[in-house]
Parts: structure tokens; sequence; C-alpha cells
């Protein structure tokens, strides 16, 4: 498989895989991390050994792996994470994906387009984790430069961390109010998205997931 | 996780030094909020008026002390809880049931710290 197959796979596996390590690790930025982490390995790995049959699920694998690895290094030792290394050990090593990643993705665009995230950087919080597109992309897509779009990034993920934004889906009560940020984001991500594509002449893969 | 919600409202509406009627209104209020918070409620307090403020600066590594609030503005910080929420959410839903006597601000804060 070439480079960009592979570049392909991992940006369509992105979001599920980010949104599943997101949600079991409850931490934005190490999820992010690990996956990037675990494309890498792959690159090196697929290329020796073949791409495996569900290269989604052994991203997410080596994803959860490296993380636990992480926390462990971080000393951590909490009750949680003592728990999460059981749910870990207690999972097959390897099943067909839908089983393997919940798909959390409907989570982390809430999680990014909770009202407590800056209106400017929901759009782009959404498109970077959900989409998997990367930091460049979204300056350009915004008309902003990479470094101002990489300090809003940073600065919503600390802000979602630092005031412990819940990870579950919010409440019923909750529903309209969030529905609306939800919505007027994934419009802003689709047209940004669409502009983008139009200006690089490239497919605009985000149209499937954000409707 | 504990959180510090922060009031701020037009501390005018009180009255000179915060002694007018609707003092007694807001202070039943928050009593009243009190009970409902039960052990959600960690600590807090309401504050004496900006009147009574003293501000200590320090700047180039000198201190210096000031007559007065931190900033000025139209409304001020007039009181505060520190409550244990499990996450923003329920934070967020606990601080839209903080007592306002007619229009204000509550801060949401994270405290620092292993929480």
């Amino acid at each position: 498989m070439s480079g960009a197959a592979l570049e392909r796979v991992f940006r369509e596996a992105s979001g599920r895989i980010v949104g599943a390590l997101a949600a079991r690790f409850r931490d934005l930025s190490l999820a992010e991390d690990v996956f990037s982490e675990a494309c890498a390995r792959a690159l090196e790995d697929w290329s020796n050994k073949g791409v495996p049959t569900d290269p989604a699920a052994w991203l997410y694998q080596v994803g959860a792996r490296a993380a636990l690895d992480g926390l462990r290094r971080r000393q951590t030792r909490t009750r949680f994470e003592s728990q999460l290394s059981a749910d870990f050990a207690a999972q097959p090593a390897d099943v067909d994906d839908d089983a393997v990643i919940p798909d959390e993705r409907l989570r982390l665009i809430f999680i990014c387009c909770h009202p407590a995230v800056g209106v400017d950087a929901r759009a782009a919080l959404t498109l970077r984790l959900v989409c998997g597109l990367s930091t460049l992309e979204i300056a350009r897509a915004f008309l902003v430069s990479e470094t101002t779009m990489a300090q809003r990034l940073t600065r919503a993920k600390s802000k979602i961390a630092d005031a412990a934004v819940p990870f579950e889906l919010p409440a019923a009560q909750f529903w309209p109010e969030r529905l609306d940020a939800v919505l007027a984001t994934i419009e802003i991500a689709y047209g940004n998205a669409h502009e983008y594509a139009a200006a690089t002449h490239r497919q605009p893969r985000l149209d499937g997931s954000a409707v | 996780m504990q959180y510090a919600l922060l009031i701020y409202e037009d501390e005018a509406l009180y009255g000179p030094g915060k002694k007018g009627p609707a003092i007694q209104e807001i202070v039943s209020r928050h009593m009243a909020f009190n009970r409902e918070l039960g052990t959600k409620r960690v600590g807090g307090s309401g504050l004496s008026a900006t009147s009574s403020a003293t501000t200590i600066r320090t700047k180039g590594g000198k201190q210096s002390v000031h007559d007065g609030p931190f900033a000025e503005s139209k409304e001020q910080l007039g009181g505060f809880y520190l409550i244990e929420a499990k996450d923003l959410d329920e934070a967020i839903s606990i601080a839209k049931r903080v007592p306002i006597l007619h229009e204000g601000s509550i801060e949401v804060r994270p405290v620092l710290g292993p929480g």
C-alpha cells in the first residue's frame, strides 16, 4: 500500500479511533497523541508485515496500549487506571472493528461543541478530532496561520480538560441548547470543508461524517 | 472536582454599603439555596461592598496597596460558592440556580490542584 493510501486509511479511521480512545481514557490530547503514535508504528510495521485485515482495529488497539503505557509511565496508579487495565485485559485480541472500536464520534462532537469551548474553536476542533484534518488544513480552511490555529486548538483542548467538560452525552434537558451549537458547528465545518476542497481540488471526505 | 462559582452583580442594587432592602431578599434566597445544595456546598460567602476593598498590586518586584477593587466595572464580584460537582455540566446546572437579584453573571472556575 502506498503512503497516500495509508494516509487515507489513517484519516478515515481517525474520527472513530480518536473518539473511542478519548471516551475510554477521558483525555482528548492523550487520544490524539497515541493515535499519531499508532499511525507511526503502522507505517513501519505494515511495510514489513503487510497491512492487517482490519487496519482500524489494529490502530485502535496499538493506540489503547500506548495510552495505557503512557498512563503507567505517568504513575497515575489510581483505581480508575486499574479498572481500565482490567477492561483492557478482558478484551479479545483480534475481532472485527465494529465490536472493538465503539463509535464515540457523536460524543466527541458534543464535547467539541460544548458551550464552554470558544465559538471560534468548535468547528476547528471538530474537523481536527472527528474528521482527522491536519492543523495546517484547518488553518487554511479558516484563513488563519497554522500557528494561530494550533494555539486555538491547544487552548480548546486545555479548557476541556481543565474545566472537566464531561465525556458523557448531555442529559435530555440540555439537548435543545446543546444541539443548536452542534448543528451550527457542523454547518461551519461542512461549509469550510467544501470551500477548502474546491480550492484544492480534493475530495471533501468530510461530507459523509458531517451529515 | 471542585468549582468556584463567582457571583457578579451590580452592587448598586443593594444600596450604599450593601445595606439596602434588597439585601434581605437576596440573603434569604441564598440561605434557601444553601439548604438545597446540601453537601455539594463546600464553602462560600457573600462579600462586603467593593467600597471596603483594598487591592495589593505587585509590579516590577514592588508591592503597593490601593483603595478599591481590582477592576472597576459595571458588575462586581459580590460573593462566591465553592461546590463539589462531578463535571462542568453539573457545575453549570448548579450555577444556573444561584440566586441573582435582577441580572448578573456567574463565573464557573475549576479549583486548581487535585480535585
